[in-house]
C-alpha cells in the first residue's frame, strides 16, 4: 500500500512538512516494498487550490493515507470521497520516525 | 471545552464471544419460549456497557467508583447499568433464554479519532466503519484510541 | 462619469460619504445613480427610503460533468487555472471543487468528448430600489455561501449603467484592497478614497493607492474624522502628491445621525456644507 508523508526536504531525516498543499516534498512510501519515492511539489506556488492540486497528484499515484501536520478545509471532502485517510501527526517528527512507526 | 475524551468502548475488552445459548431443557421441563422455532425477540440483548460493568466489577474485581471512572460515567449511573446487567443475566438463567452481546458493527458517529500512544489524529472513512470491529492507529497500530472532540479547530481555513 | 467610493481600511466612512453625496446630488437635481457594490453586505439602502421596483438573479457558470462520457484524460485539470478540478481515473472520479471554480468555462472548452456541459448557479441578486425623489439605487447582493463577489459586482454595475442612463454613477465599493475592490474601482473613471488619520487607516490607504497606481486609476482622498490623531497622514499625502478633496471632522452628532440611519445632509446643515463643497470638487474633476 502506498502512503504519503509530507516533507520539508527530500531526504529521510527531514522534518515532516507541517503543510499539506504547500508541502515542499511528498515522500511516497510503499509499505509492501519498503521503498520511498520523492516527489517535488509543483503546486506550492499556486495562489489557490494548492490542496486540490496535491490531492489530484497523490490520488493518481494510488496513495491510501496521507500523513501531515495540518490539512486545509477544502481537501477533506475530496479525500473522503476518494477514500484516502488523513492522519494528523504530532509536530516535529522526521520522515524516518513516521516510517519506523509504520513498520511496527 | 468538551468533557472527558470519550473512549471507544469496543476497544477496552470487547466480548470474545457473541453470546450464550442455554444447553437445553432438563428432562421433562419445557423452556419458556423455546421450541423448534426460537423467536429472536425473546433473546436477551446485553448492551456493551452492561457487559462491561460485569467485566469490571465481577471479573476484574474493581469497586464501583473505579469502574465508573473507567467507563466515564457517574457512580450512580454505573450502579444502574450494573443492576440492569445482573437483572438481564438472571432472567436469561431462570427463563432459559439466549444471551446476545452487543457487538459486531460498531456505531461510529465521530469524525475524528486520536491515538493516545503516538497522539496522531485521524479519520475513518464511512465504508471502512461498516466492516471494522476495532479501531487501530494508522501510524503506530496502537489500539488505545479515543474520540477526538476538538474537531472544529482541526482544519485550517485558507 | 463613474466615481467609486472606496477605502482600503473598512469602517472609514465609504457608505457615509456615498449616501450623503447621492442624496445631495439628487436634491441638486443632478442625474445620479447609486450602485451598491459592497455585495457581501450592501447597506446603502438603510439610509435612503426606497421601494424595490426590480430584481433579478445573478448566475455564474459551473461545469456539469457527465461521468459516463468522461474518458479521464485530465485535460480539464490541465486547463483549469484555479486548480478547481480533480481527475482520478483509478477512482473513476472527475470532479469540480465548487469553492475554487471561477466560472471561466475553460474546462468545458478543454474536454475533447463533450463530457462537460454548462450549469448555471445562482450567486446573487441585483435589486433596483427607487428613492422618493426618483433617483435609483442599484444594489448587488451575493447569496450567502458564495465564494466570489465578482459576478454580482459586475452585474450590478452593468445593469445600472445600461438600465439607468445618468450623468453620474456613484459606486459604493467593498472594503479592502483585494479582488472586490479592484473590480469595482476598475469600472470607474475616478476613485474617491475615504480614510481616517490613524496608523491602520494610513497603512491600508497606502496599499489602496499603490494598487490604483498599478491600475493607472486616478484617485483623490477624503479624510474622515480628520481632526483626530496627528498630521502624519496629511504629511504623507502631501509628500506623495495626492489631493485631498475634503476633511470631515469627528462629531458625535454625525455618528448619532449615522447610527440612526439618517443622512447628515438632511439633518446637519453644517455638514451639508462640507458635502456641497465636495460635490463641487467632484464635478470639476
Amino acid at each position: 500500500m502506498k502512503v504519503v508523508i509530507t516533507s520539508k526536504e527530500n531526504n529521510i531525516n527531514s522534518l515532516v512538512d507541517p503543510r499539506f498543499g504547500r508541502a515542499a516534498f511528498f515522500a511516497v512510501y510503499d509499505t509492501d516494498t519498503d521503498s520511498i519515492e520523492w516527489l517535488g511539489n509543483d503546486v506550492v506556488d499556486m495562489q489557490h487550490g494548492a490542496g486540490t492540486g496535491a490531492v489530484n497528484l497523490l490520488a493518481n499515484l494510488g496513495a491510501k493515507k496521507i500523513f501531515a501536520v495540518a490539512f486545509g478545509a477544502k481537501v477533506k471532502p475530496l479525500l473522503d470521497e476518494l477514500d484516502i485517510q488523513m492522519v494528523i501527526v504530532k509536530e516535529n517528527q522526521t520522515v524516518a520516525n513516521i516510517i519506523a512507526l509504520l513498520k511496527k | 471545552m468538551v468533557g472527558r475524551p470519550q473512549k471507544i468502548r469496543k476497544i477496552a475488552g470487547a466480548p470474545s464471544v457473541e453470546g450464550f445459548i442455554p444447553k437445553g431443557p432438563r428432562r421433562g421441563r419445557q423452556l419458556r419460549g423455546r421450541g423448534r422455532f426460537r423467536r429472536h425477540e425473546e433473546d436477551i440483548f446485553l448492551l456493551f456497557e452492561e457487559y462491561e460493568s460485569i467485566r469490571l466489577l465481577d471479573y476484574e474485581g474493581l469497586n464501583q467508583t473505579a469502574a465508573s471512572e473507567q467507563m466515564h460515567v457517574s457512580r450512580p449511573t454505573l450502579t444502574r447499568i450494573y443492576q440492569r446487567a445482573r437483572q438481564k443475566v438472571a432472567k436469561a438463567f431462570i427463563e432459559g433464554r439466549v444471551i446476545r452481546f452487543e457487538g459486531g458493527k460498531v456505531n461510529f458517529k465521530a469524525e475524528w479519532y486520536q491515538c493516545t500512544d503516538c497522539e496522531s489524529i485521524f479519520n475513518i472513512s464511512e465504508k471502512k466503519q461498516e466492516v471494522m470491529e476495532e479501531v487501530m492507529c494508522p501510524l503506530c497500530s496502537g489500539s488505545k484510541i479515543i474520540v477526538y472532540h476538538a474537531a472544529d479547530s482541526l482544519m485550517d481555513d485558507e | 462619469m463613474k466615481i467609486s467610493i472606496a477605502s482600503g481600511k473598512g469602517g472609514t466612512g465609504k457608505t457615509f460619504v456615498s449616501t450623503n453625496l447621492f442624496r445631495l446630488m439628487q436634491l441638486q437635481q443632478k442625474s445620479v445613480v447609486l450602485v451598491d457594490c459592497d455585495v457581501e453586505v450592501p447597506n446603502s439602502h438603510v439610509f435612503l427610503e426606497t421601494t424595490d421596483i426590480a430584481n433579478h438573479s445573478v448566475t455564474d457558470f459551473r461545469p456539469d460533468i457527465n461521468l459516463d462520457a468522461c474518458i479521464f484524460c485530465g485535460k480539464c485539470v490541465d486547463y483549469c487555472h484555479f486548480n478547481a478540478m480533480i481527475c482520478v481515473p483509478g477512482a473513476h472520479l472527475t470532479k469540480m471543487v465548487a469553492d475554487l471554480c471561477h466560472g471561466c468555462t475553460a474546462c468545458m472548452v478543454a474536454c475533447p468528448v463533450g463530457a462537460i456541459t454548462e450549469n448555471q448557479i445562482e450567486v446573487g441578486q441585483v435589486t433596483t430600489k427607487v428613492t422618493k425623489d426618483g433617483a435609483p439605487l442599484v444594489e448587488g447582493r451575493i447569496k450567502v455561501g458564495t465564494m466570489s463577489a465578482i459576478p454580482a459586482i459586475n452585474e450590478a454595475v452593468a445593469y445600472a449603467t445600461s438600465q439607468y442612463p445618468a450623468d453620474y454613477y456613484l459606486l459604493d465599493s467593498p472594503p479592502g484592497t483585494s479582488c472586490p475592490f479592484i473590480q469595482t474601482t476598475a469600472k470607474s473613471d475616478i476613485v474617491l478614497l475615504v480614510t481616517e488619520p490613524t496608523p491602520f487607516g494610513l497603512s491600508d490607504l497606502t496599499q489602496a493607492m499603490d494598487t490604483l497606481d498599478n491600475m493607472n486609476k486616478s484617485y483623490r482622498v477624503v479624510i474622515n474624522r480628520a481632526d483626530l490623531g496627528d498630521d502624519t497622514m496629511e504629511k504623507y499625502l502631501e509628500q506623495r502628491g495626492v489631493e485631498v478633496l475634503a476633511r470631515i471632522p469627528f462629531d458625535k452628532q454625525i455618528a448619532a445621525c449615522y447610527a440612526s440611519g439618517r443622512l447628515v445632509v438632511d439633518e446637519l446643515p453644517v455638514y451639508r456644507a462640507y458635502f456641497e463643497r465636495l460635490v463641487e470638487k467632484i464635478i470639476a474633476l
